[in-house]
């Protein structure tokens, strides 16, 4: 009596479950690079912003604050003058606009944003296991949202230890295992990819906004000085400074008081 | 059956980057604009309109002759660079029945900017004396022939030059400053025509005649000062007179090639800078040696503490625009510059910070220098 070992052919779906399977495996990865790419900038431009509103903000608002007030000397010396009544209402609007943008970060000391490599890896991971768009579940995804959320500000914290945490919290839980079934798996798996492909689409918009934005041009600039060994935001304080004293040089020769 | 739930895919993790930029953006993009980190020149309007007489003090201010049309008539406006605010205007009392919109003036800045002295063909013929701080006229003194066309002050602000063409009878006036106007003295005037080389007057002949004095300069010791000696004519050249201060004795006469334009001492007075038909030359101090240097130049402009110059040119070879350039006194480099047309004044700051620059039509030039 012969034997014959009869090979189970795949059926389509699972050969289609097994394709679309590769297809997410590479989108993962795709998007855990994108999303670190992105709070990476996020990060970097954050900490920009942090120190920008440190070192040229804050006396930009000292400088905005002598102006309205030399503004405002001028107009009340000539009450009848309307130009200098605007003049001196604009400066005044100015001044508290400064004073307001500038005054969250009086008392935070700026950071540079610098993630270790270690730091990087840990996130791509905690992207590829917990990202909202690798579910189908409403409550799954509610929960990725926070902890994905938590991730990002613990990497632009530069949290390793915290990132660690959120896998593990993930992992053990029950939303981390998975149904059988190939059918209702190959659906999971489709509705996965066409999550992953739209959140891409957001990521690259976000990107485009953020690469568009004033921030992003100081931070080219600053780049490029520091490439030549200056520090942009160092000599940017220094010219405002500079303009602070011939400020208070003017508003001293109308007074005729020495301003501190 | 209930609608479904659309997913709110966008709220995904976007909680940092409305922070980002929000808070900030308005103060960025000013410091970007301000501080253009691959330039230090920034270019504003000062004032609208046009104005043919303007004069820029040390300290950023720019005194213009407005020409009737405005409320104050043929008043004085004061603008401040750096603010660029409304201007102060000073009404100027007394203003002649005849004063029309081709009034001529000419105006100069105390070295601490805070004294103006003005005078012009729309005022009784005396010079007026303008409080730049208190934004006030506090009166006149003197009196002139012919209107001034170049008023300037000495260094410490101990001497007042004016100078007057128009004639023989242009005159270089030297005044004695002080705090207020009764300090202002009468040291000295000269006619040009007694200060005419006689033989230089018969060599001209047809190529014109004795015009008076054009803009002068003090020696950074006030001992003495240059004086551009004018002549009429397309081809004739302008002298430039050292005379002895007080006394307006002649030390020495330098030939220049041409209407001398521009004038200016370098910072230890070992060097007198002059542009002359559009081009730039130097002259020690002795009025010896004149050397032409290799740039193109109608107005300049002596660093107060460093060896550099500014010049401003009104064309270029490959191109009808001018140019403001910083060029450094002793290599003889251009370390800097910037395209302008227009231009009618060129000052540094009293700290040699600042280079500003003012056109006809208001576009003023800062050029921020760095020790760098």
């Amino acid at each position: 009596m012969t034997t014959t070992n009869r090979t189970r052919s795949a059926k389509p779906e699972e050969r289609e479950l097994a394709r679309k399977q590769l297809e997410q495996e590479r989108l993962e990865a795709e998007l855990a690079e994108c999303e670190l790419r992105l709070a990476s900038l996020r990060g970097e431009l954050g900490a920009l912003e942090q120190r920008y509103l440190k070192f040229v903000g804050l006396p930009y608002a000292e400088l905005d604050e002598l102006r309205a007030q030399i503004a405002e000397r001028m107009a009340a010396e000539d009450p009848s003058n309307e130009r200098l009544q605007r003049a001196a209402r604009e400066a005044r609007a100015r001044a508290n606009e400064s004073r307001s943008a500038t005054a969250m970060k009086e008392a935070e000391e700026p950071k540079h944003f610098s993630p270790s490599p270690e730091i990087k890896r840990l996130y791509r991971e905690v992207a590829k296991r917990i990202h909202p768009d690798l579910t189908a579940d409403d409550a799954d995804r509610a929960r990725r949202q926070e902890l994905m959320a938590e991730a990002n500000k613990a990497y632009q914290r530069g949290d390793e230890i915290n990132l660690e945490k959120i896998l593990d919290k993930y992992e053990s839980s029950p939303e981390a295992v998975r149904g059988d079934g190939a059918g209702a798996e190959l659906i999971r798996v489709i509705r996965k990819l066409s999550q992953m492909k739209s959140r891409l689409g957001e990521i690259e918009t976000e990107v485009q906004r953020l690469s568009n934005s004033d921030l992003y041009l100081l931070k080219l600039q600053s780049d490029e000085a520091e490439q030549q060994g200056r520090d942009l935001l160092t000599e940017m304080a220094e010219k405002v400074r500079q303009r602070i004293a011939d400020s208070k040089s003017r508003l001293e020769e109308q007074t005729g008081e020495r301003v501190r | 059956m209930p609608p479904r739930k659309r997913r709110k895919t966008r709220e995904i993790v976007r909680s940092q980057s409305k922070a980002i930029a929000v808070l900030s953006s308005s103060l960025v993009l000013r410091g970007l604009r301000e501080f253009p980190h691959n330039s230090s020149w920034r270019v504003k309007q000062a004032f609208t309109g046009s104005r043919q007489f303007i004069s820029i003090s040390g300290r950023g201010y720019v005194a213009t002759h407005s020409a009737g049309a405005q409320a104050n008539g043929h008043g004085i406006e004061i603008w401040d660079l750096e603010l660029s605010w409304p201007p102060t205007l000073v009404a100027i009392p007394n203003e002649l029945k005849t004063a029309d919109a081709a009034a001529i003036a000419s105006l100069g800045w105390s070295p601490s900017g805070k004294s103006l002295v003005a005078a012009s063909s729309a005022w009784p013929r005396k010079f007026h004396l303008i409080d730049a701080y208190a934004g006030e006229f506090r009166g006149c003194f003197g009196k002139f022939e012919i209107i001034p066309e170049f008023l300037c002050w000495s260094g410490s602000g101990k001497y007042l030059a004016a100078c007057s063409n128009g004639s023989e009878s242009g005159a270089l006036q030297l005044w004695e400053c002080g705090v207020s106007l009764k300090h202002f003295n009468l040291l000295g005037e000269v006619h040009a025509s007694a200060l005419a080389e006689n033989s230089q007057e018969e060599d001209l002949g047809d190529q014109g005649k004795l015009w008076g004095f054009g803009s002068a300069a003090f020696h950074p010791n006030e001992k003495s000062l240059a004086a551009v000696l004018e002549y009429d004519g397309e081809w004739s050249d302008d002298s430039i007179l050292l005379l002895r201060a007080p006394k307006l004795e002649t030390i020495a006469r330098i030939g220049a090639t041409g209407h001398v334009t521009g004038l200016s001492w370098s910072r230890d007075g070992r060097q007198l800078f002059f542009c002359a038909s559009g081009q730039a030359y130097v002259c020690d101090s002795g009025g010896g040696d004149v050397t032409s240097l290799p740039f193109a130049a109608e107005l300049c402009c002596f660093h107060p503490t460093q060896p550099l110059y500014a010049f401003y040119n009104s064309w270029l070879k490959s191109s009808e625009k001018g140019r403001i350039f910083i060029a450094d006194s002793r290599s003889m480099n251009v370390i800097d510059e910037c395209s302008a047309e227009g231009i009618l004044d060129l000052r540094w700051s009293a700290d040699g910070r600042m280079l500003y620059a003012v056109a006809q039509d208001g576009s003023a030039y800062l050029y921020e220098h760095t020790q760098s």
